[in-house]
């Protein structure tokens, strides 16, 4: 059986049955889903939760939608086929990993693909029929927050990419891209006058889905990216609109296929994107939708953008990956935090060998999307605790000579405290010890009286579980 | 951060923002909340 969304749920059931909920209770996809979702974090709770009475657009009800899968990073690690308690280096090792084992796809025929038992075309594919979520209150329309695919010129491959699609009419949809890969497909297409085919994928296994939010060089065919993470061949198949000419996912939940207009733009947002601001309305492309097929009983993915499911992961594998490639062996970990909304800030811990290692990993790692925070750790530092890192600038950090600002490098139009268009600061912060000098050691019980002492032997679990956390 | 400027809508009153280099054209615009489609000359206010 090849991959897919429900391979996933069945093994979240399984592993993780602790984080995976299942609402049957009728709601409504304007603004409840994420209503639902605000009140599960407010209580500091990421399920995963798999709607399974949601009202479409058009009112219907009965529709499903699952959302809020990669919030919690054990959850990916799940889906990397990890054991859900390596969520920390060793998940952005194996990401970054996976990303240079590339595996070639597969066709086969439509008869074997499960996303083509429902095909609609033409008038028949209404996007009204599908639960597009309203996700934040100044959103200009229901957006769909999935991946679209473009096939990039010249047979390079494919472009998996996050992007977000507003509903406009039953067969068009407004789409922001940002100046990236499906941006250059486009815009070379449009100097031609001739409009750009893409397939809008809504759920399949999030190994797959994890495929669009790595930042891989131009030259990579994204389906062989996604073949990696999955750890077995994309299995693609000829869309209705184009055949052999743009293959699509045949174990996708649903697929809209649509064309690109050239020269055309209309308005598009406001839309509560991944900085947790709403991006502006704005002039943008137009996509006129030519097929819709989907799987019988469908599964609609959603990601809760604006909020922790936004998959940060693949930006700090590429800056892994970068990193290793300059100081092999030396990287013990990266974390882009959430509370740096992922792109922005990120945390490396280095073994430093020798003085101005930390200056060569920040540079490394300043050229993946838009870090505008850098702080490199000691390996002693565990980057994915925001404790240690801010201890780590507390003690073994003076700005005057360990602070570096570099300006005018590019930045993301959705950090609204960029006071130019399109480039930022960014601000590389060395909170390493210093090697050529004697350094403090931390404070720490002897290792003999930790393995001696064991909690349970002087407060019973209950008792343990009483307490309240503390979270400073 | 791209610019962006606050329009009302003539009809809801519902404030919403756009991105500000692209007015001036008199483009079409559209009110989040009313769905009304908005041409930069009828916007009761820019901000
Ligand atoms: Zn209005």
């Amino acid at each position: 059986m090849a991959s897919d969304l429900r391979s996933y749920i069945s093994q979240l059931e399984e592993v993780l049955p602790q984080q995976y909920v299942v609402i049957e209770k009728e709601i409504d996809s304007r603004f409840e889903i994420t209503a639902l979702l605000r009140r599960l974090e407010k209580a500091d709770k990421f399920p995963s939760v798999l709607f399974e009475n949601v009202k479409a657009i058009n009112g219907q009800s009965g529709k499903r939608v699952f959302t809020n899968v990669t919030a919690d990073r054990r959850r990916i690690a799940l889906a990397l086929g990890l054991d859900p308690d390596k969520w920390r280096s060793e998940l952005t090792a194996e990401f970054a990993r996976r990303a240079e084992k590339l595996i070639e796809p597969v066709t086969v025929s439509r008869a074997e693909a499960p996303v083509k038992q429902v095909v609609k075309v033409g008038a028949g594919a209404d996007l009204q029929d599908l639960p597009i979520i309203y996700h934040h209150e100044m959103d200009g329309n229901p957006y769909g927050t999935l991946l679209v695919l473009t096939k990039k010129p010249e047979n390079i491959g494919y472009n998996l990419a996050y992007h977000r699609t507003m509903y406009k009419s039953p067969q068009q949809t407004g789409i922001h891209m940002s100046p990236f890969h499906s941006w250059k497909t486009f815009t070379d297409n449009e100097k031609k006058g001739l409009p750009t085919p893409v397939a809008i994928v809504h759920g399949h296994h999030p190994a797959f889905i994890l495929a669009g939010v790595f930042m891989s060089p131009w030259p990579w065919d994204e389906y062989k990216v996604a073949g990696a993470f999955l750890g077995e061949p994309v299995r693609l198949v000829p869309s209705e609109t184009w055949g052999e000419d743009l293959l699509v996912p045949a174990d996708a939940e649903v697929i809209i296929e649509g064309e690109i207009l050239p020269g055309v733009r209309e308005p598009e947002g406001p839309f509560g994107e991944w900085s947790g601001y709403y991006g502006p309305q704005r002039q943008n492309p137009v996509i006129q939708v030519k097929a819709i097929t989907h799987r019988q009983d469908y599964i609609w993915y959603d990601t809760d953008i604006g909020h922790l499911d936004h998959p940060g992961i693949g930006w700090e594998a590429e800056i892994y990956r970068r990193v290793n490639d300059v100081l092999p062996g030396s990287v013990r970990g990266v974390f882009c935090p959430y509370s740096g909304r992922e792109g922005f800030h990120a945390y490396i811990s280095i073994e430093k060998l020798s003085e101005g290692l930390p200056a060569i990993a920040a540079s490394a790692a300043q050229t993946v999307g838009y870090p505008k925070l850098i702080v490199v750790v000691d390996d002693d530092i565990d980057p994915y605790d925001e404790r240690e890192v801010l201890f780590s600038i507390a003690t073994r950090f003076q700005a005057d000579k360990d602070l570096t600002v570099l300006k005018n490098v590019r930045g993301s139009m959705l950090d609204p405290s960029m006071s130019r268009l399109t480039t930022h600061t960014s601000t590389f912060i060395d909170a390493t010890k210093p090697i050529d000098e004697p350094f403090p050691l931390r404070v720490q019980v002897p290792q003999a009286a930790l393995e001696k002492v064991k909690l349970e032997d002087y407060i019973p679990r209950e008792r343990v579980d009483e307490i309240p956390y503390t979270s400073y | 951060m791209v610019q962006i400027a606050w329009l009302r809508c003539p009809d809801c009153d519902g404030k919403f923002y756009v991105e500000k280099p692209q007015l001036g054209k008199d483009a079409n615009w559209f009110c989040p909340f009313c769905k009304r489609t908005v041409k930069e000359s009828e916007v009761n206010e820019i901000v």
